[in-house]
C-alpha cells in the first residue's frame, strides 16, 4: 500500500475533543483538544500518563459522556446529532471493557447471566439454549469454565473478573470495542491467550479496538497505531512500530525508557523528567511538557505547539523534534 | 518480620468446601521486599486476605500460622487485628475503588485512617494528607482531597490507596497489584520511594504483581504460586536466572520482548 492511495474511511473519528469537569466552581480539564481515528479492523492503542484523560476519552468515544467540545463520528454518523433512541441503537454496535473489572460487574447476578445479558438485548433471535451455549463457549475462550458461570463476581479472582468483562464485551460481535486496561490483572500466559483471542476476532469479524494500556509490551503486540497522551493532549501518534522504536516526543522517550527490565541487576538507563507535575485545573496554553522537559527552549513556553508530521502518519507536538535523538538517558538509581 | 507456615484456606458453599490455597509457607524478613507472583486465580489475594483477617464470610482458614510481632495473626481477635492493620501492617487491596468509600470525601477518609490510631487536628490531617499525596505523585492534591472516589482516574485511586496504607509508616506493607493503573514513570517513582524505605531497613514489603520487571528490579525474594500452592521460592537472583519448577520456567519464558529495546540501545549509544 502506498501513501497516495485513498485512506480507508474511518469507523470512528474523534475531532477536537475537550472534556471539562466542573464541581464547586473548580474545573478539571481532563481532555484538551484531542483528535484521533480508528479504521475498520484496526487497533488504536492509547498510552500515556496516569490521569492524562485516556479513560475519559474512551467514555467520550462511546457516547457515555457528551464532550464539552468536539465531535464524535461513528460510521459516518455524528453522535451529538442523534436522538436518545438512535444513540442507543448505535451504541449497540460498540462495547466497552471498563478499567475496574469488579466495579463494572453487577454483584447481584451470576457471572453466566452477566455474560448472557448483552445477547438477550442485542441478539433477540437466539433461544435460551443457544445463548447458554455461546456463553460457555465464550468463557472457555477466555480461559474460564462453565463452573465459573454459576458464581457471583465477588467469588472470583481479579484476573477472572477481568476476563468476565472481556467475554461480556465481545460476545455480541460488536464493531468497536473500547478496552480500558483489559489485561492488567492477568499473568503473562493468560494475557497472551486473551490477546490472541482479540486478534482472532479482529481477523474473523473485522472488529476495531481502542486499547488503553500502561503495558507497553502488550501495546507493541496488539496495536497498529499508538496515541501517546500527556496532560489531556495527544503529544505523539503514529504507527506502533514507529512510535515504540523511534519515539520523537521527549515524553514518549521518558515513558519508554522507564520500563523495567526483567533481567535481575540490569538497571536500564532512563530519560528523567524534572520538576513539578502540573495540575489540570486550567487548559495549558503552551507545550504541556514545558517546565519538565530536559531539552526545552524559550519558545516552548511562549505559545501552543502544533503537531508536525515526522514520518508516515507519524505526528508529534514538539518544537525540538530535531534534537530529541540527542536526549541522553541517565543511569537509573 | 512475617512468617507464614502451612496456611490453608477453604471457601464453603452450601454443598461442599473448596480449598483455595493449601499449605502456603514463606517469610518476609525485616528490610526485605518479597514478590508474590503466579497464575491468575492461583490464590495470591486469598493468601493475603487470610493473613490479614479480611476473608469474606464464606472463607475459612483451616490450618497454619502467620506470625507477626509475636502474634499469630490467624488466631488474633478482631480488636488485635484492627490495631495491627493500618498501624503495623499497611494494606493496599487489588481493587482500589473497592477500598475507597464512595460517599465520603477523600479528606474524610484520610481523617478516618489517621484518627483510627491517634488524635489529630484538622489542620494536622490536611497537612499530612497533602504531603503524602504529593509523595506519591498526585497532581493537584487539594482537589483530590476535596473530591470523591468517582472523580479519580484509575491510577490516582491507586495512589490514594497507597498513601492511605502508608499513613502510619507501618513496618510491613502488603500490596496486591498496587501499580497496575500507573504509567511506568510514575510506577517507578513510587516503587523507588518504597524501595528507599525498605533499603534503609525500616520497612518490609510483600508485593503481589504480574509484572516480572517489578520483581526483578525491586524485590530480593520471590514466591511463585500455581493452583493454590507455592511451587517455588527463593532469592530473585537465583529463581530468575535458574528457575527450577516448570511453571516458573514457563512464566519467565512468556514475558514478551520489549519492542523498543533496539531504540533504547540507539539512544544510549550502546
Ligand atoms: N467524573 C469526574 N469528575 C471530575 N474529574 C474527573 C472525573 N472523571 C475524571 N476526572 C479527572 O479527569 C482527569 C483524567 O482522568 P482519566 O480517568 O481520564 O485518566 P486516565 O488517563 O484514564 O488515567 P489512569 O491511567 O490513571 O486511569 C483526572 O484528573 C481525573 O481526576
Ligand atoms: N469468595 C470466594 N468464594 C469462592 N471462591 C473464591 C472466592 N474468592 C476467590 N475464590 C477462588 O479462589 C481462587 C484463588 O483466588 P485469588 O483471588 O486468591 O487469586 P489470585 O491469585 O489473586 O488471582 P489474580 O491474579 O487473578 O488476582 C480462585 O480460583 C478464585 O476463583
Ligand atoms: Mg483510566
Ligand atoms: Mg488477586
Amino acid at each position: 500500500m502506498t501513501t497516495s492511495e485513498a485512506p480507508m474511511p474511518n469507523l470512528m473519528e474523534l475531532t477536537g475533543i475537550r472534556q471539562v469537569f466542573r464541581r464547586g466552581g473548580k474545573e478539571v480539564h481532563a481532555v484538551n483538544g484531542v483528535s484521533v481515528s480508528v479504521a475498520p479492523g484496526e487497533t488504536l492503542a492509547v498510552i500515556g500518563e496516569s490521569g492524562s484523560g485516556k479513560s475519559t476519552l474512551g467514555r467520550v468515544a462511546l457516547g457515555l459522556i457528551t464532550p464539552s467540545a468536539g465531535t464524535v463520528t461513528f460510521d459516518g454518523t455524528v453522535l451529538g446529532d442523534l436522538s436518545k433512541k438512535d444513540l442507543r441503537a448505535l451504541r449497540s454496535r460498540m462495547q466497552v471493557v471498563f478499567q475496574e473489572p469488579y466495579e463494572s460487574l453487577n454483584p447481584r447476578i451470576r457471572v453466566g447471566d452477566i455474560v448472557e445479558e448483552p445477547l438477550i438485548i442485542h441478539r433477540s433471535g437466539l433461544s435460551k439454549a443457544q445463548r447458554r451455549e455461546k456463553v460457555v463457549a465464550m468463557l472457555e475462550r477466555v480461559g474460564l469454565t462453565a463452573e465459573h458461570a454459576e458464581r457471583y463476581p465477588r467469588n472470583l479472582s481479579g484476573g477472572q473478573q477481568q476476563r468476565i468483562g472481556i467475554a461480556r464485551a465481545i460476545i455480541t460481535e460488536p464493531e468497536l470495542v473500547v478496552l480500558d486496561e483489559p489485561t492488567s490483572s492477568l499473568d503473562v500466559s493468560v494475557r497472551a491467550r486473551v490477546l490472541d483471542l482479540l486478534r482472532d476476532l479482529q481477523r474473523e469479524q473485522g472488529i476495531s479496538y481502542i486499547f488503553i494500556s500502561h503495558d507497553l509490551a502488550t501495546v507493541g503486540l496488539i496495536s497498529d497505531r499508538v496515541a501517546v497522551m500527556y496532560l489531556g493532549q495527544v503529544v505523539e501518534q503514529g504507527p506502533t512500530a514507529e512510535v515504540l522504536t523511534n519515539p520523537k516526543h521527549p515524553y514518549t522517550r521518558a515513558l519508554l525508557s522507564a520500563t523495567l527490565s526483567t533481567v535481575v541487576g540490569e538497571k536500564r538507563e532512563h530519560v528523567p523528567l524534572r520538576g513539578e507535575i502540573p495540575n489540570p485545573s486550567a487548559a495549558p496554553t503552551v507545550c504541556v511538557l514545558s517546565g519538565r522537559c530536559p531539552i526545552e527552549i524559550d519558545e516552548c513556553s511562549t505559545g501552543p505547539v502544533a503537531h508536525r508530521r515526522v514520518g508516515d502518519r507519524h505526528d508529534v507536538a514538539c518544537l525540538r523534534v530535531d534534537r530529541v535523538d540527542r536526549l541522553l538517558p541517565v543511569e537509573a538509581g | 518480620m512475617l512468617t507464614v507456615s502451612g496456611l490453608t484456606t477453604e471457601f464453603r458453599t452450601r454443598v461442599s468446601g473448596v480449598r483455595a490455597i493449601e499449605d502456603i509457607s514463606f517469610e518476609v524478613p525485616q528490610g526485605v521486599a518479597v514478590g508474590l507472583v503466579g497464575e491468575t486465580g492461583s490464590g495470591k489475594s486469598v493468601t493475603i486476605r487470610s493473613i490479614l483477617g479480611l476473608l469474606p464470610v464464606s472463607g475459612h482458614v483451616v490450618g497454619g500460622r502467620a506470625d507477626f510481632d509475636g502474634v499469630d495473626l490467624l488466631r488474633a481477635n478482631r480488636k488485635q487485628l484492627r490495631d495491627i492493620r493500618g498501624r503495623r501492617i499497611g494494606f493496599v487491596a487489588q481493587n482500589p475503588f473497592g477500598s475507597l468509600n464512595p460517599i465520603l470525601s477523600i479528606e474524610k477518609q484520610f481523617a478516618n485512617v489517621i484518627r483510627a490510631h491517634r488524635k489529630a487536628s484538622r489542620a494536622e490531617i490536611r497537612a499530612l494528607a497533602l504531603a503524602r499525596l504529593e509523595s506519591v505523585q498526585v497532581r493537584g492534591p487539594e482537589r483530590v482531597l476535596r473530591g470523591y472516589a468517582h472523580e479519580l482516574s484509575g491510577g490516582m485511586a491507586q495512589r490514594v490507596v497507597i498513601a492511605l496504607a502508608m499513613l502510619h509508616d507501618p513496618p510491613l506493607v502488603i500490596a496486591d497489584e498496587p501499580t497496575t493503573a500507573l504509567d511506568v514513570t510514575v510506577q517507578r517513582q513510587i516503587l523507588d520511594l518504597i524501595d528507599a524505605q525498605v533499603s534503609e531497613g525500616n520497612r518490609s514489603l510483600l508485593l503481589v504483581t504480574h509484572d516480572l520487571g517489578v520483581v526483578a528490579q525491586y524485590c530480593r525474594r520471590v514466591v511463585v504460586m500455581k493452583s493454590g500452592h507455592v511451587v517455588e521460592s527463593g532469592a530473585v537472583a537465583d529463581v530468575f536466572t535458574s528457575p527450577e519448577h516448570p511453571y516458573t520456567k514457563q512464566l519467565l519464558a512468556a514475558v514478551p520482548p520489549a519492542p523498543w529495546s533496539s531504540a533504547a540501545k540507539e539512544v544510549t549509544g550502546a
